[in-house]
């Protein structure tokens, strides 16, 4: 039966007001922006500290490489988290995972709405560690030294890619109910080391430094780099490696997906519960 | 000395961005030791916050409740000792640990030793038909095993006032009139030591199983008495369904007090069996009829003369 | 006779710790990813160490600092959290309708707690060390042992002060509690030392017991002269006296706020 786009709309606003409901807990406004904003200064204040008290010289553009890679990394960790926390907290406590699959919008639809509805958040993050790393470490970034139509695709096409590696994850968490905690966090924090957003991907062995060149994580940072600060800007950006990367990518991992929740049906693992 | 005594009980509930509830409005209620007492009610009725002041997790906004001659308010830790809480539908526990060993964990916190605990877990276990599953961890069990795991919980501390809040909820029929058969037979082998509080909005269970019966709805005890006393509230005394072939050839129906007509049937019900004569005289004259079915009043109908409403029972 | 006696609160304290424990050997990838992620995380704070060109002894500093905030993690998650955990799960009313104290019921969440937290500690501590190759004092094993000790009981004692608050104000609390992660991160220093930074903000820092945890483990540890303001002998009676208080206080805490609850009506309201 043809699924009516009525549905999927509604389904998707349905899902983005709960996701948003649970993503403040269910507090009050003020209280989430205060928590949405100490984080992300807290951690750069860390930085800063850890810079000014541990560095023994340290040029602009190692700095920055790190600094902007911590920052970017922060919206991949939240986009990734919320999918495959949705389906550990719909499984494990709040236990209408059952009810949303038997709806008639399609499972991918309500992550994609509940990953959504922590954009906001991530792209405030991702700006706070920046803008204050910006202030506390003077890494000399300024509006004039943006290039925005980029910074903006990069936005957007980090999305996107982090849409597709939440699908993944939650395919994988579909079907891990005994860990679920652990796994999505497993695999950002191994891409975290490989992704070129703290580690030089040259300093890795051959084999990861091929992974990783594969992946469009790579790319997406060195892109968000690219557009921020002309000390990136050597050589001109390599759009195709970008764009090919993620188009693999996104496909390959909405394929493993359709596939890891078949699987998770077949084995009758959907809404199996851990109970620690 | 009453087990239980509840003297003008009032519970609000008053939070910011809810609305303000009244769950318990002046409620006034004894239960002598040794029974089998009911509180019949449907859903929202306020059973459960009742039963929640009577085991300590929740005090009253006012009145004074003493349970086992102790009071709520100051003498908490001397009824926990006394008591023992069992709830329909609980999935509490830890889905990692066996059976046997989530009852060990509760006896332990009820002060029982670890070989006092063996000798009631293995005893009650066989009992409820779940020795076999003595070693099956939580979350490999089906709804009843659970179910009959939490009755073994509550009962091995071999309290002195048993509180069951809706303890057959859920529970497929055969399971259910298990678990009522043995809380009978427990509650006589106390030699009137032994007191039960059930919640129910099964009627049928209450009217089984209970001794005495609060009916309450709306945070209100509408009435207390037995299972007969309640009945005898019922707006009538006997009630006679004819069924015919088609047309309802009965005339004369006016005399009755409440009459209701449904295509081939007609429902009279009396006040008094004095009546019934006048029925079967009638009857007796009259051709096309499928069957007639006489019923005494139940307590569905004593709630519904009490309330205006039925009580919405799912057995 | 007495009923609270020391046998009953031994009783329920095993009987709380039981499933800790031997919930966590029978799931083990759950182990796997307590150890691994903290392992990924110093891993990932020693690269942008490099990255700043910061001397080696840092990485030892990371590497102690990063282990020890396991326990923080385990802490907050694991025993402030619990008492809420256990009332959407269903086990609280039956924990406060049972005659025993509520306070030995935590006390037996923070033994199992802290046992399985200890393995961790350790595992994450071996695994990062030899990652990176990073020398330790190991003369000084039985001073690290002490401080080791001395910050777990600390920390899990504050832990069982704030079980108490998250049984009253629930939901919107836990917020807060997720919210310090990064300034706990910050004022114990896990990543750099705390008494370099400003001997004022160190000072303050110290109010924290981690802070005093770690900085006393690399007093003992590192190879290097380590910047610090108190002696790690200092440090540990310090915490010591941090644990009594706190496991003294959250007597009354529990106390009090059990009463507020059950006149509040929020003990059994699942997902407040």
């Amino acid at each position: 039966m043809a699924i009516k786009k009525r549905n999927l709309y509604r389904g998707f606003i349905s899902s983005l007001i709960i996701g948003w409901r649970i993503e403040t807990n269910w507090a009050s406004p003020i209280n989430v922006l205060f928590v949405k904003t100490i984080r992300p200064i807290s951690s750069a204040i860390i930085l800063s500290i850890m810079y000014s008290v541990a560095s023994r010289g340290s040029n602009l553009k190692d700095l920055l490489w790190v600094i902007v890679g911590i920052s970017t990394w922060g919206l991949v960790q939240s986009q990734v988290e919320l999918m495959y926390w949705a389906i550990t907290s719909e499984r494990e406590w709040l236990r209408n995972i059952k009810n949303i699959i038997l709806s008639p919008t399609p499972f991918f639809i309500y992550l994609s709405a509940r990953a959504s509805s922590g954009v906001p958040f991530a792209i405030f993050s991702f700006l706070t560690i920046t803008i204050v790393s910006n202030i506390l470490l003077n890494l000399n970034i300024t509006l004039d030294s943006i290039l925005f139509l980029e910074f903006t695709l990069s936005l957007v096409i980090g999305l996107v890619i982090l849409f597709f590696l939440g699908l993944l994850t939650a395919g994988i968490t579909l079907n891990v109910p005994r860990t679920p905690i652990g796994v999505g966090e497993a695999i950002v924090g191994l891409l975290y080391l490989i992704s070129g957003s703290i580690i030089r991907p040259e300093i890795l062995p051959s084999y990861i430094q091929n992974f990783s060149t594969s992946l469009p994580l790579l790319h997406w940072i060195e892109l968000v780099r690219f557009s921020i600060h002309p000390v990136f800007r050597d050589n001109p950006y390599n759009w195709g490696s970008l764009i090919s990367t993620s188009i693999i990518f996104s496909i390959c991992c909405f394929l493993s997906y359709v596939f890891l929740f078949k699987l998770s049906r077949k084995h009758g693992k959907i809404d199996q519960t851990t109970m620690y | 000395m009453y087990a239980i005594e509840a003297k003008n009980v009032v519970r609000e509930f008053k939070k910011r961005n809810s609305p303000y509830k009244l769950a318990l409005d002046d409620v006034n209620i004894e239960v002598e030791r040794g029974t089998f007492y009911g509180l019949l009610g449907p859903n929202g009725a306020g059973k459960s916050t009742l039963i929640k002041i009577f085991t300590t997790l929740l005090l009253p906004t006012s009145g004074s409740v003493s349970v086992l001659g102790h009071d709520v308010f100051k003498e908490e830790n001397e009824i926990r000792w006394k008591i023992s809480l069992v709830t329909g539908g609980e999935m509490s526990g830890y889905g990692l640990l066996s059976v046997y060993e989530q009852l060990t964990m509760f006896a332990m916190f009820n002060g029982l030793t670890k070989n006092e605990a063996k000798h009631k877990i293995n005893e009650l276990l066989e009992i409820v038909d779940l020795d076999k599953s003595r070693d099956v961890k939580l979350n490999e069990l089906s709804t009843g095993m659970r179910q009959k795991m939490n009755l073994v919980r509550g009962l091995m501390t071999d309290p002195e006032i048993l509180f069951l809040d809706e303890p057959t909820l859920g529970l497929d029929v055969e399971i259910a009139l298990d678990v009522r058969r043995y809380l009978k037979e427990w509650i006589k082998d106390g030699n009137g030591e032994r007191t039960i509080l059930l919640t129910t909005h099964y009627m049928q269970e209450a009217d089984d199983m209970c001794e005495k019966i609060s009916i309450i709805d709306d945070g209100k005890i509408l009435h207390t008495g037995t299972s007969n006393e309640l009945k005898d509230k019922a707006e009538f005394s006997v009630r006679y369904i004819c069924k015919f072939l088609d047309n309802i050839p009965f005339t004369d129906l006016e005399k009755f007090e409440r009459v209701e007509i449904n295509k081939d049937t007609v429902s009279i019900e009396l006040d008094s069996d004095e009546n019934s004569e006048f029925i079967f005289n009638s009857l007796k004259n009259l051709t096309g009829i499928v069957s007639v079915n006489r019923y005494e009043p139940t307590l569905e109908d004593t709630f519904l003369n009490l309330t205006g409403k039925k009580l919405n029972e799912s057995l | 006779m007495n009923r609270y006696n020391y046998k009953f609160a031994l009783r329920t304290i095993y009987g709380r710790a039981y499933p800790r424990i031997w919930g966590v050997l029978r799931e083990p990838s759950w182990v796997l990813f307590e150890i691994l992620l903290p392992v990924l995380s110093i891993v990932a704070f020693i690269y942008v160490l490099r990255s700043f060109n910061a001397d080696p002894a840092f990485e030892a500093y990371a590497v102690i600092g990063g282990s020890m905030m396991a326990i923080w993690f385990n802490v907050v998650f694991a025993m402030a959290l619990q008492l809420r955990w256990e009332k959407d799960g269903g086990n609280l009313e039956f924990y406060i309708s049972s005659p025993t104290k509520l306070s030995w019921i935590l006390l037996g969440m923070m033994v199992g707690g802290s046992i399985s937290t200890t393995s961790y500690t350790v595992a994450i501590f071996s695994i990062s060390s030899l990652l990176f190759d990073t020398q330790f004092l190991w003369s000084n094993w039985y001073q690290a042992l002490i401080i080791f000790i001395s910050c777990v009981v600390a920390l899990y004692a504050i832990g069982m002060c704030l079980a108490s608050v998250f049984l009253k104000y629930g939901r919107e609390f836990e917020y807060y509690l997720e919210m310090a992660n990064e300034p706990v991160q910050l004022l114990s220093g896990s990543f750099f030392p705390i008494f370099s930074v400003n001997i004022l903000f160190g000072a303050i820092a110290s109010l924290v017991p981690l802070t005093l945890g770690i900085d006393g483990l690399r007093q003992v540890l590192v190879v290097s002269e380590y910047p610090t303001l108190i002696s790690w002998e200092i440090e540990t009676i310090i915490m010591f006296f941090y644990a009594l208080i706190a496991l003294r206080f959250s007597k009354y805490t529990l106390n009090y706020m059990e009463k507020s609850a059950r006149e509040t009506g929020t003990l059994t309201l699942k997902w407040q």
